[in-house]
This record gives structure tokens, sequence and C-alpha cells, in this order.
């Protein structure tokens, strides 16, 4: 999904309480939010996929309040986002209340961060979500003692079917209500201070920490703390002992985990029941066998589908375009637009743009997105990426960065957006330089369609094989050249589910039209541009001038480098392009790639177009993500990289 | 005074010694003279005789913890080699065949040439093999259970002394679920209970061989006891608690009653003096806590009523050397269902522990169990004269004997009868309203001294965790629907065994249970983040090829970790599930 704008205010409800949305990743926050306010945020089952803040109006009984998605955190002090501490979050959303998320099948490690939110002296409600499938591992909680030691509402919930989820948003409203009329001055603060769960030294430690809160209002909030925990105190957010409490967050950790372990055991309830078929094919999915003979099926599988469905789709709409839309646009860009340069180059961007939207988008990325979220919706991606941890550790990644990469074979651009997941700067940057390497779907159409005619299906995947490699070999040396280390794993893994139709539709939409909206753009404008050069002829003098590299290194004909200069604006259309420019220059004769170019030659030019530059939209998204030097840098090397390969290989088969 | 605990059993003792351990002020009453409860030793003549339980599995950690931190450590003994013990069944002596389990033989020879079952008997039992799996849900009992699966034989002559005897309830009634709930689990997951052994065999052996130690010979006995006997104990925790200043003891202290006000109880004892402690422990036996209840818990009391309580009886008697026949070996015998004895078990204790009978004496501790029909009508000299004749008749001893006593617990072994786990949890949730006020005790969450030991401490530390937080009433909370469980707090305090050397994580056989120790080096803070801390229950569930990262299972949580973090994660095995249990012997 592309996170344009960062929060999202609604409405302008300045005045409505609100609530934020607390719980470890992978609990089900981003569900539990859709069905609570009736709309959908993209989620995955994998853990890490809300990266910005949603802001959603919610209602129960006629009670109104803002709920705020947060992202998924393991304690108060953890960078879920990579640099900022989550307590930002917090002093961002400024809630009223807080709706803790725990895992209702497992309290002993989500627990801890329920009573660190409840350290902070904000009124909390505590769902423990995910209760049918506690309930099928024979575990049946007890809301009721637990909502006697923790001191807050409990409800069980069930983010599928949405049981229990209204109930405890209406428990949360009417804290945060009662919270905000006292913030607001509206009503008188309550005098109770819950009670402290800690031994006695500890507490005094914490109180100890909070009196260096005291003199807040003298010396000011960023003099007395450089961490800004001062101004989380000024917002209201939490008390002065709040604020101790996630400076002490490290120590608090192992005193929590005991409480909330002794707590689990009093409220828990086992059964014993037959172990679920999920859990053994948990298991199954990364141990070495079959774990690694399915997870090549799986691949192929998914690979071969989108190929499949992907060329089907392509061919009918492509025809349905071609027969319906396309006269129809000629005619009355002709009529409205008078000059025929212009109009032609109208025609290239809304004709020509808007077909290879529609023709390659929707067949091949939207199929690639269901598939991938199917995936991720069954919680396979996280198995498939401990399993193949080893080989990305080679390039400097963690093995869950298998989902990026993976979503980069779609569409380079929200694989930038979904690197966010990774924990350290260092290994987005190395992620995003190999995403810039990984063919997206348009990049893989040029290799195919430029290979498999001419010389056959076995060429196109050496050009993959060919691909991968200088991938993997930049990866390597990205690895070696970028400073710091890579931090060992330690990651806890989504569970395998059957995966929901609705939640797979929903995320592979929400990501598709994220798609569509940063490519349309791109796609159209740089259709727009290409057509100009191309109707004025200013391609001729690039043609010129790309020469040396063109011919020289690459050994190629001079048009090929305006093609794939021009796969800067439109990735797709390189191959398009390069036939239309050699029937221009060549004649007509030149209506097929065979007549101008050896088998060496296409594959050459395919190599070279498909890990050259990235496009547009993907320079843009790698600027936003990581800042304009190493979008540029990485820009820069994968070009260079393209040159350095396809030079090799022009040498290797001869023909520069 | 800040908590009260009632009975000074050794659940009421274990209780306030957790609680004066925590500096809590505690005021504990029993009704008798002596404390102890049914943990009884008496010295005399040379003779160290149990009256009570005479023992206690080391593989529930409480008991032998306890001793530890009590000085006792030292004083802590195992039976004597060799270890010989049998079954008597029609009219004979069949050696317990060596390495049997619970119910199952975890080795194959000794028991397919052992004469204590009959070749259909063992092919009945082959019938394991193909039968399919019982879906039914719910608790049965254990005999039924395991008359399917393997055949009455097993049930009669076998599993019915072991497993009925240590709970003194006739197998036919127990609770699976109370009692084995490990059957359960095995046939859930390998349908066949033999099948499951076996897999259980391969498990320990890999963990044997990843320990790099070859097991040889039988495992020690889980049975422990104390040099001095169990009494040892129960002397050892009332010295403490006396030097404890914020603790009393006050015995011949009867508790007349409880009042119910609203979350709050009050009590009167003593002859009428009435107190308000902020939190209370009845350790008390069932009846008598089910008593107490009834005012104000009539709920709980009558789901604590439903729990039977069975008689039984222990009969110590000492013979001369000189009247024993020549060949008399072993530590004692199981008297098979059929058999037409008086006695449950007899242990020659005096073989079985050292020091327990003056040189050239044998002193023989029989058993008298609840399903031996008529014995608990019989006088005290009848019983006495009965399992005089039982042992006699049956060891080939002449003569009388030089000591006789005899000790009745009419209505105080609680059965596990089918079920009990849910009256349990129905008692329990009837109290979440009174939660200041715990019940603890063999009734409820095990028979043994270590369960009882653990139950007590528990409910020390439900106390302490209600007093730290005064959580009474809750605004908005939703009442307490299901039952309360106390399943896994003994288990939390438990304290790790301590650590087979050198054993980490990344060594950890896939698929074996254990707990984390310690954990070092820089990944303590990310790993707890996680849950993976100090105490913490893991198994490994895969290892990623090419020395990838290992899946580690926490609850029900997979973590992938990095064999190089793991290696820093010092972890012992856990007990297997279904540790071999011996009675007797």
């Amino acid at each position: 999904m592309i996170h344009r704008h960062v929060p999202v205010m609604v409405d302008g409800d300045a005045d409505l309480p609100v609530i934020g949305l607390v719980g470890r990743p992978n609990v089900g926050k981003s569900t539990f939010l859709a069905r609570g306010s009736g709309r959908f945020a993209e989620t995955a089952n994998a853990p890490g996929t809300t990266v910005l803040t949603e802001r959603r109006r919610v209602e129960v009984d006629g009670h109104e309040a803002i709920l705020v998605d947060l992202p998924g955190t393991r304690s108060l002090i953890d960078r879920p986002a990579g640099d900022e501490p989550f307590w930002r979050r917090l002093e961002a959303a400024c809630p009223d209340a807080l709706l803790v998320l725990v895992d209702a099948g497992d309290l002993a490690r989500h627990l801890p961060l329920a009573l660190a939110c409840r350290d902070l002296g904000l009124p909390i409600v505590v769902a423990a979500n995910l209760a049918d499938e506690a309930a099928r591992h024979g575990v049946d909680v007890d809301t009721g003692r637990l909502s006697q030691l923790i001191l807050a509402p409990v409800h069980l919930t069930n983010g599928r079917s949405g049981d229990g989820i209204r109930a405890a948003l209406g428990d949360a409203i009417q804290l945060a209500g009662r919270r905000r009329d006292v913030r607001l001055g509206l009503a008188a603060p309550s005098s109770t201070t819950p009670a402290t769960i800690y031994e006695p030294a500890l507490d005094a430690r914490i109180a100890a920490e909070a009196a260096r809160f005291s003199d807040l209002r003298s010396v000011g909030a960023a003099a007395i703390d450089g961490t800004g925990l001062g101004r989380l105190i000024e917002a209201g957010v939490t008390s002065r002992r709040g604020a101790a409490t996630i400076r002490l967050g490290d120590e608090l950790e192992g005193p929590r985990a005991g409480i909330a372990r002794r707590w689990a055991g009093q409220v828990e309830r086992i059964r014993t029941v037959r172990e679920p078929f999920s859990d053994r094919l948990e298991r199954a999915s990364t141990a070495p066998w079959p774990g690694i003979p399915a997870f090549l099926a799986v691949t192929l599988l998914t690979f071969g589908a989108m190929v499949v469905v992907g060329g089907w789709l392509a061919a009918v709409l492509g025809n349905a375009w071609a027969a319906a839309v396309s006269p129809a646009l000629t005619t009355a860009v002709g009529a409205i637009v008078p000059i025929p340069v212009l109009a032609n180059s109208i025609l290239w961007a809304i004709d020509g743009g808007l077909l290879a939207l529609i023709s390659v988008g929707i067949p091949y990325i939207l199929t690639f997105y269901v598939l991938l979220a199917a995936l991720e919706d069954s919680g396979y991606l996280t198995s498939a990426a401990v399993l193949l941890d080893r080989v990305f550790n080679a390039v400097g990644l963690p093995g869950r960065a298998a989902v990026p990469l993976l979503a980069a074979a779609g569409c380079n651009v929200p694989a930038l957006y979904g690197t966010r997941i990774l924990r350290t700067r260092r290994e987005r940057i190395l992620a995003s330089f190999l995403i810039t390497l990984t063919p997206c779907s348009a990049r893989s159409a040029v290799v195919i369609a430029a290979l498999v005619p001419l010389a056959g299906p076995g060429v196109a995947l050496a050009a993959f094989g060919v691909t991968a490699a200088v991938a993997l070999g930049a990866g390597f040396a990205a690895n070696a050249l970028v400073p710091g280390r890579q931090p060992s794993l330690v990651l806890e893994m989504a569970h395998i589910r059957v995966p929901v139709p609705r939640h797979v539709a929903q995320k592979a939409w929400v990501r598709f039209r994220g798609f569509v909206f940063a490519a349309a753009p791109i796609m159209l404008i740089g259709s727009f541009v290409v057509g100009l050069a191309w109707e004025t002829g200013a391609w001729q003098p690039l043609s010129v001038g790309l020469g040396p590299v063109t011919e020289g290194l690459l050994g190629l004909p001079p048009i090929a480098g305006v093609a794939i200069a021009f796969g800067f604006l439109r990735k797709e259309l390189a191959l398009q392009l390069l036939i239309a420019l050699a029937v221009v220059e060549y004649g007509l004769g030149a209506g097929d790639l065979g007549t101008f170019m050896s088998a060496g030659q296409v594959f050459v030019f395919a190599i070279v177009t498909s890990i050259s530059i990235p496009c547009a939209a993907t320079l843009a998204a790698l600027a936003a993500e990581l800042g304009r030097r190493p979008a540029l840098a990485i820009t820069g090397g994968s070009l260079a990289i393209a040159l350095v390969a396809g030079g090799l290989l022009a040498r290797m088969l001869g023909i520069a | 005074m800040t908590v009260l605990v009632v009975g000074g059993g050794i659940t009421g003792l274990a209780s306030a010694y957790a609680l004066g351990r925590a500096g809590i002020p505690t005021l504990l009453v029993e009704g008798s003279r002596r404390l102890g409860g049914k943990v009884r030793t008496e010295t005399a003549d040379g003779f160290v005789i149990e009256h009570g339980p005479d023992s206690f599995v080391s593989y529930r950690p409480a008991a032998v913890q306890l001793c530890r931190e009590l000085g006792l450590g030292d004083a802590v003994v195992r039976p004597q080699e060799p270890r010989i013990v049998f079954i008597r069944s029609g009219g004979r002596f069949r050696r317990f065949p060596d390495g049997m389990g619970l119910v199952l033989p975890t080795k194959l020879r000794p028991f397919m040439t052992s004469d204590l079952f009959s070749p259909l008997a063992k092919l009945r039992m082959g019938l394991d093999l193909l039968l399919p799996r019982d879906t039914t849900e719910g608790d049965v009992a254990v005999g039924p259970f395991l008359r399917r699966r393997l055949g009455s034989a097993l049930v009669d002559r076998l599993a019915g002394p072991l497993i009925g005897g240590v709970y003194g309830t006739p197998i036919d009634e127990l609770s699976l679920d109370a009692v084995v709930p490990q059957l359960r689990e095995s046939e859930r997951a390998h349908r066949s209970l033999l099948l499951a052994t076996l897999a259980d065999v391969r498990a320990r052996k890999r963990v044997a061989a990843a320990r790099g130690s070859v097991e040889n010979g039988a495992a020690p006995s889980p049975f422990v006891t104390l040099a001095g006997g169990t009494q040892q104990l129960v002397d050892a925790l009332v010295a403490a608690l006396r030097a404890m200043p914020h603790v009393g003891i006050r015995t011949e202290c009867l508790l007349e009653g409880l009042e119910f006000d609203g979350p709050r109880v009050r009590l009167r004892i003593c002859g009428g003096e009435r107190m308000a402690p902020e939190a209370t422990i009845l350790a008390t036996p069932a009846p008598v806590t089910a008593d107490l209840l009834e005012p104000g818990a009539a709920e709980a009391a009558r789901h604590i009523r439903s729990i039977p309580q069975g008689a039984t009886a222990v009969v110590n008697l000492a013979y001369c050397d000189d009247q024993l026949p020549d060949d008399l070996v072993g530590h004692g015998f199981l008297v098979a269902g059929d058999e037409p004895m008086t006695i449950s078990a007899a242990t020659l204790s005096s073989r079985k522990w050292a020091d327990r009978a003056p040189d050239g004496t044998l002193l023989v501790r029989a058993f008298i169990g609840d399903g031996r029909s008529g014995a608990h009508a019989l006088s005290d000299d009848q019983l006495a004269r009965a399992a005089h004749i039982d042992v006699t008749g049956a060891l080939g001893i002449r003569g009388e004997p030089l000591l006789t006593r005899v000790s009745r617990y009419p209505a105080a072994m609680p059965h596990y009868t089918v079920g009990h786990l849910a009256r349990v949890a129905a008692a329990e949730a009837a109290l979440a309203a009174f939660p200041a006020l715990r019940i603890a005790g063999g009734a409820y969450r095990g028979v043994g001294l270590p369960d009882c030991i653990a139950q007590g401490r528990a409910a020390a530390e439900a106390v302490t965790t209600v007093l730290s937080e005064g959580a009474v009433a809750v605004a908005g909370a939703t009442a307490a629907t299901g039952a309360d469980g106390e399943v896994g707090v003994a288990e939390a305090i438990g304290r790790p065994a301590p650590a087979q050397r050198g054993l980490t994580l990344d060594a950890l056989p896939v698929g074996r249970a254990a707990r984390v120790v310690s954990i070092a080096g820089e990944h303590d803070a990310d790993l707890a983040l996680e849950g993976l801390l100090p105490g913490t229950a893991v198994a490994v569930a895969s290892r990623s090829p090419l020395g990838g990262p290992l899946v580690v299972g926490i609850g029900r949580a997979r973590i992938a970790v990095a064999r190089s973090v793991a290696s820093a994660v010092a972890v012992t095995m856990e007990p297997p599930t279904d540790a071999a249990v011996e009675i007797v012997g």
C-alpha cells in the first residue's frame, strides 16, 4: 500500500475521545480495526504490516471515538518502524485510552505489553483476541479472573467473526470518554492510582525515577529529558510514574514477564485437545523435509499461475481495448487537439499508457498480489522466510526480507514500502538495492516477450538465471560494502491459517490501488514524454549520444540505447519501442526483432533492460523511503551493474 | 495479621512458609495439637515408622525444592539398590518387569519374558497397535480406557495395583484427565499407546545421544524420602516458621466459622475470637473446607463435597530376622485386583530405605486402600491381624510381630473420580467472587506431598498478588464466567532443576521439552521481548538448513532464533511427560 500522507485525520473530530489500538505484531489489530470500524486496513499474516498510523471513527451505542491503529510492537520502547521507539507514536496519537489486543492462546507472551500499557496510567481495555484459535488449541481464558488481576475490563474477541469486538470497543469508548472529560476539565480526575504489581524494591526505583520528572513545569519538557518523555507527560498521555516505567522498560521486562506467566497460569484453563492440523503443518513447513520441496513447489505454482492467468487476462483485456477503446480515443483526441504532434503524443499517453496499465497492471500485478496476499494470509511466508534465512543472510538480510523481495517480482514500488518491516536502515538499504535489481512483472514481460519467440523458453529462463546471479552477486558485494553488520535473528512467526478470501481480496485490492496511484501518473506522463520524443524525432540525437555505450560497450544497435533509456519512464514499453524504432530506422522489414538483432543481442538487451535503472516510480519511492542520496546511489549502482553485466555478456557472446 | 492460613497439614505449612518468606504477616491455625497433618513419623526402639506418606516423587520438584530451601537437601535419600518389586497375583509373586513405565513397558524384552501376563494377554495388548482412536470428548475412567486399549489383564494385574494404589482409588473410577492425562494425549497424538511409548523411548535415546551420555541401566528411582522420615520436613517447616517474627502459629485452635461480607471474609476462631484477615487460605481437609464455605459460598461447598473421600489405612509391622525365610528379597509387593488379600501393597521399609530399623529386624509397611471391601469396617486390632496374616502368609514369615502400629484415615483420601478436574474448577470458579479466599490441599490438584506443597505455595502466591493489588472489584469487568484454573501455577513456582552442564538451546533435540535456565550475551533483551526468559518452557520445533535459525515453540507461539543466539540460551530438559512411576518396593 502506498502511504502518501502520514496520519489521516478523519473529519477533524478534535474533541472525540481517542483510543489507541496496541498489540504485538500479528495479533490481529488491523482485522480488529476493520471489524470495529467497518473498513479495511491492510493486514498480512506476517508481523509488522501496519507501518503507518490509521485513524478511524468508531461508534458503539451512539458513543463515538477515534480509533488509532498503532504499529504492532513488543514493548513500549520497541522500535517497530525502525528508528522511533513505540511510545513516540503514543505521543503523536495522544490517546485517552488504550485497547490492548492480546492473543488469548498465548497470554504469557502477550500480557507484558498490557502490563506496560497499564503502567502508563491510561485506562486500558484488554481484548483477548484470536479466541477461536485459542479454543481450538484447548485454551480457555477466564476473562473475569484476568480482569480482576489486571484491573481492567477483559473481553474475548475474534477478529475474523467479529465476536466481542463491539463490547470491547464499547468499554474503551466509555473509559476514553471519561478520561477525555477529565482532560478537558469537564470532570474531576479520580484520585485512584493503579496499585503496583512490582516488588517493593523495584517499585521504589520507579518512584525515584518518576521524581526526576517532578519539576517538569519549571524546567521545561525537553530540558529534563533528552528522550522527550517529558513531552509525553505534558501531552497527558502518561503520568510521571508511567514515564518512569517507560524509561526503565528494559529492567521491567523480566518482572512483567514473570507476572504475565503467573497470571496466565491462573486464568488459562487447558483442555487436552488433539494437535490441530495447522500446528503439524507449521512444523512441517519449517523442517528441511518436507519444507524445502514444499517451498519450491509453492514458488513454482505461484509463478506458473501468474504466467498462465496473467497471460490469458492480458490477451483478453488487450484485445478488448484495441477493439473498443482505442478507436474511440483516437477519434476523440484527433477531434479535440488540432496539432497532430501533440495529439499523437497525448494518444501515446492515454491510449498506450492506459492500455499498458490495464494489460500489464491488472493481469500480472493484480494476479500476483492476489497470490501473494493468499500466501501472506496463510502465514506461510514467514515459514518460508525462516527456512531460507541463511540464503538471505548471505546478502545481509534476514529471512523476513523474503516478503518484500517476493513482492518486488510484482512491482518494485510497493516492495520498497514493504521494506519497513526490516529493523535496521542497513537492512532496508540492502533490501531496496536488491529490489531494484529484481525484475518486476513489467520487466519480466520484456524478457519473456523478447526471448521466448526468438530463442525459446529455455533461453528466457537462462536470462532470469543470469539476472538472479547478478542480483545475488551484487547483494554479496553490497553486504560487504555497506558498513554495519546484520543483527541476529529473533522473530516471532505467523501461525498457519486458511486464508480468508475477504482478507486476500481486500489486501490485494488495497495494494493494487496503491500501485495504480503510484504508477498511473508516471505511466501517463512517461508515455507522453516518450510520445513527444517520438513524434518530434528528438530521440535521434539521443540515439547518437548513447552510441558509445550502446554500440561500443553492449554491442547493440543504436536504437536499443533509446529503448533502454526510455525504459526509465515506461519499462514494459522498452520492447515495443525498440521494434517501433527499428521500423523507422531500418524500414518495414524490421517488424521483428530477429531481422535486426541477433539472438545474442536480444539476450543482452533483455538482461540490461531487466536489471538496469529502476523506473521513475521506483526512483520516487526510493527517494521517499531512504532519502535522495541513497536513492541516487542505488540507481547509479544498478545502472552500473547492468552495464557491466551487459558488457561482459556481450564480450562472452562475441557481439562487441 | 494479614493472612490467615487454616490447617496445619503440609499444604498449610507450605502456604504459611511461602507467605512468611515473602514478608507477609501470617497466622497459621490448626485444630489439633500436632502440626503436619497426615505426615507423621514415629521413632520408637530404633524403628522409623511412617504413619502417613513414606516417600514422594522427585520429578515434581516442589517437595525436593522445599527440602533444599529448608537445608534438608542432604537428608533427601533414594531407595537402596537393587530395586526389586513384585506383583502378587494368582497366589504367586511375579517380578515387576524391568523398564516398566506407568502403564506400558519401555523395554520390550523384560516385558515379553515376564510371567506376569499370559501370551494371550500379551497378544491382546498388541491389539493396541490396530485399535482406532477414541474420539469421545470429556473425562473417562482410567480402567475402562486401558481395558479398551490394552485388555483387562494389564489393568487387573499391573495398572490397577499401581495407579489405583497411588491414588487409593479403584482404577475403574479414577479420572483419566486428573491422574494420567498423558495417556489421553498419547492416544490423541499417536493413536496407539504402544507406538507412543516407542516414540518416547526413541526420543529419550536421542536425548541421551545428544547429551553425549550413555544411559546405562535403569534410571534412578523417582521416589525419594528424608533420611529421618517425612516428618523431618514438617519439623523443619515448623522451626522455620517459628523463627519468623511475623508468622504466628496456634495449635488446638479450631476455626469455628466463616462470615461472608461482600468479597471480604471474617472468621471466628478459638472460642469466638473474631478476625478479619485480608486474605484467607483454607488448607483444611475437603469436607471441613466444604462445611466452612457453606454459609457464604454454598455453591463452592457443594462442588467440594462432590469430591468423594475414601478410607485408607497403614499398618506397620516389625519382625525379627530369624522369623524370616532365607530367600526374602526385594522392596515389597503390590497386590493384584484379583487376589484375595486385605492389603493393597506392602513395603519392606527397612529394606527399601536405609536405617529404618535396628539390626536384625525387618520393618514392613502394609497399605490398605479403599478398594478392599470390608477392610475399613474392621477394628484396629482386626485390621492389624489381617495385615499380619497377609504379609506373613505371602512372604513366608513365621510367628508374631515385634511391633504393630495401625494408622487409619477414614474419609480422608480424596478420590479423583471421573470429572474431578471439572469439579475442582467449578469449586474455584464459585469462589472467584472472593479473590482473597483460597482453597488448597490434596483433594484438589494432586494428592502427593509435592502436589500439596505446590498448591500451598500457589495459594500463597495468589494471595500475595491479590494483596499487592487490592484487587477486589473492577469497574466494567465482566463477571467471572469460566472456571478458574490453577493449572500452570505450580509449574511457574517449581524452580528449574540445575542445568545439565552446557546444554544450550541450539543443541536441544527437536521435539524435546526444556526450560530456559539462563540467557547469556547481548540478546537477552530481544529474547525477553519474544517471551523467552529464564523459566520459560520451550521446545525446538525445527531447524532450518545450512545452519539456519531454529524454530522454537513457546506456548502457542513459534519464534525463529538464529543458532548463534540460541547457543547463548542455557536450558535444562524437562522430565519426559509420562515419567515412569513406581509405587512401593
